[in-house]
């Protein structure tokens, strides 16, 4: 499938497309590095259209939604949304999902488009149960985000929004005639928005937005690197089926005290645990997915998820599952990149973010 | 003239008597994107086929390797110390080959890239 946004686009800028997940989607326009920093800069604008779109209805669509994820769906206002897990039984994570509240018993939920299919269909399993409705979106409503510190002055200017929409909190506006959900949400560990609507809509936007030259078009290239600095998980690298929320440092999308949803018996597993990893600065080979992490005597205690140079902090930075316990709170562990081994410093999940304000966290580390 | 290898290096003559510089093609540049780090290898001989440098890009490490059996003459160091500068013309590595017909026996760049779409 091609994108309804920026498929013509990327032709004409002779964008690096490949397939994801079956959707041929733009990696890089500039460069991968040159848009990373340009976001962490100032504003790029990312084609987000292959992410899958749902939406709930009906007068037991919180009860039902509450039966399904961690989060506490009932408690969530209209105009609010709420990061949350899909599990299966055993607690593994199906998937990630952001989840907005439209009306009372109508909401908006946004998972990966790698994982759609399990999701509809995890979803529906649960559907006879309950008085809920639910709808697959994602052919008729599109996805842009636009990412950055300058993203959200230069969106609002745009949209001629009269406030700033705080984190997490959305709204819905009447854009030339039609609906326009404004969100600000975003995978990069930076201000901005995420606007959903018609294909056309957003198409037209796209190309308005990139008349302003503090706006660059960013590839899913340069998201990988922005989300990992941010240490937002990715589903298929850092979480998945076999890995429970406590496990990936996510406990705090799951409200145990919720009288039940389904995996909640097994949430409370631990098994391993995920740790960021953070290199000497000399060293600049990239620890990538499935490289081993040793102790001191060479042996195995985990394996790195996900990992890249981060160009902003001048260091190779990681996340790993810690394997064998008896190491989740070492300093030190030993990471061997083709045959060479360096020490790496376990270091909280994330690593660098501009939400309140630039925030380091590797630096609390040494 | 470079001359080009199914594994996307190209070689030239350089002034020097048995001398090459190796680089590597344009769909190999395009194809690794940003390369972050350029590695070097901690041997100076190498057997035909044996990897003579490391490039590693955002997306992917990928291997440079001799055609020839062959030794270092000299790195481009500008290029190894600035990754980022990588690119379709400049060499990376010049290299010391005894047998001049693996040059001779390579493909020009139409052969080269005729054999990419194939």
């Amino acid at each position: 499938m091609v994108s309804p946004i920026s498929h013509e686009y990327n032709l004409e800028v002779k964008a690096q497309v490949e397939d994801f997940h079956g959707w041929s989607m733009p990696i890089s326009y500039s460069g991968i590095i040159d848009e990373y920093l340009f976001t962490r800069e100032s504003a790029s604008l990312f084609d987000v259209s292959h992410m899958g779109r749902l939406l709930v209805t009906g007068t037991e669509a919180s009860k039902y939604l509450d039966h399904l994820v961690t989060n506490n769906v009932s408690k969530l206002k209209v105009s609010k949304a709420l990061y949350t897990m899909l599990l299966n039984e055993d607690a593994g994570i199906i998937d990630d999902l952001i989840i907005y509240k439209l009306e009372s018993e109508k909401y908006f939920i946004v998972c990966n488009a790698a994982n759609k299919t399990k999701v509809i269909s995890h979803f529906e399993k649960e559907l006879n149960n309950f008085s809920a409705e639910l709808m697959d979106l994602s052919g008729k409503v599109a996805q842009i985000a636009i990412q950055g510190p300058k993203a959200k002055a230069l969106t609002e200017k745009y949209l001629k929004l009269e406030n700033s929409i705080r984190y997490f909190n959305f709204k819905e506006i009447d854009f030339a005639g039609e609906k326009l959900l404004v969100t600000a949400t975003g995978y990069t560990g930076e201000k901005g928005y995420e606007l959903y609507a018609k294909a056309d809509t957003l198409m037209h936007i796209w190309r308005e937005l990139l008349k302003n030259p503090e706006l660059q078009c960013a590839g899913l290239g340069a998201r990988d690197l922005l989300r990992l600095e941010a240490g937002y998980c990715l589903h298929g690298n850092d979480i998945d089926e076999t890995t429970s929320p406590i496990e990936a440092r996510l406990d705090w999308t799951v409200d145990f005290l919720k009288e039940n949803f389904i995996g909640k018996e097994n949430a409370k597993r631990k098994n391993k645990i995920l740790k960021g990893l953070v290199f000497p600065e000399s060293q600049r080979l990239i620890p990538r997915q499935g490289t081993k992490v040793q102790n001191e005597a060479g042996e195995e205690i985990g394996e790195i998820t996900s990992g890249c140079y981060s160009q902003i902090l001048n260091r190779a930075i990681a996340l790993c599952y810690i394997k064998n316990l008896d190491y989740e709170n070492s300093k030190t562990v030993s990471v061997k990149i083709r045959n060479k081994s360096f020490t790496a410093e376990l270091s909280p999940t994330w690593f660098y973010r501009n939400i309140k304000g630039k925030e380091i966290s590797y630096e609390k580390v040494f | 003239m470079k001359k080009y290898f199914k594994t996307h290096e190209w070689i030239e003559k350089a002034e020097e008597e048995n001398i090459y510089k190796l680089g590597i093609s344009e769909h190999a540049v395009t194809k690794l994107g940003d390369v972050v780090f350029i590695e070097k290898v901690e041997n100076e001989n190498f057997e035909a086929g044996e990897t003579v440098l490391i490039l590693e890009s955002v997306k992917a490490v990928a291997d440079v390797y001799t055609p020839e059996a062959a030794s270092v003459h000299s790195y481009n160091e500008d290029l190894i110390e600035n990754p980022e500068k990588l690119n379709h013309n400049d060499h990376l590595i010049s290299l010391k080959i005894a047998d001049p017909s693996i040059y001779e026996n390579a493909m020009d760049l139409a052969s080269y890239e005729a054999q990419i779409e194939d």
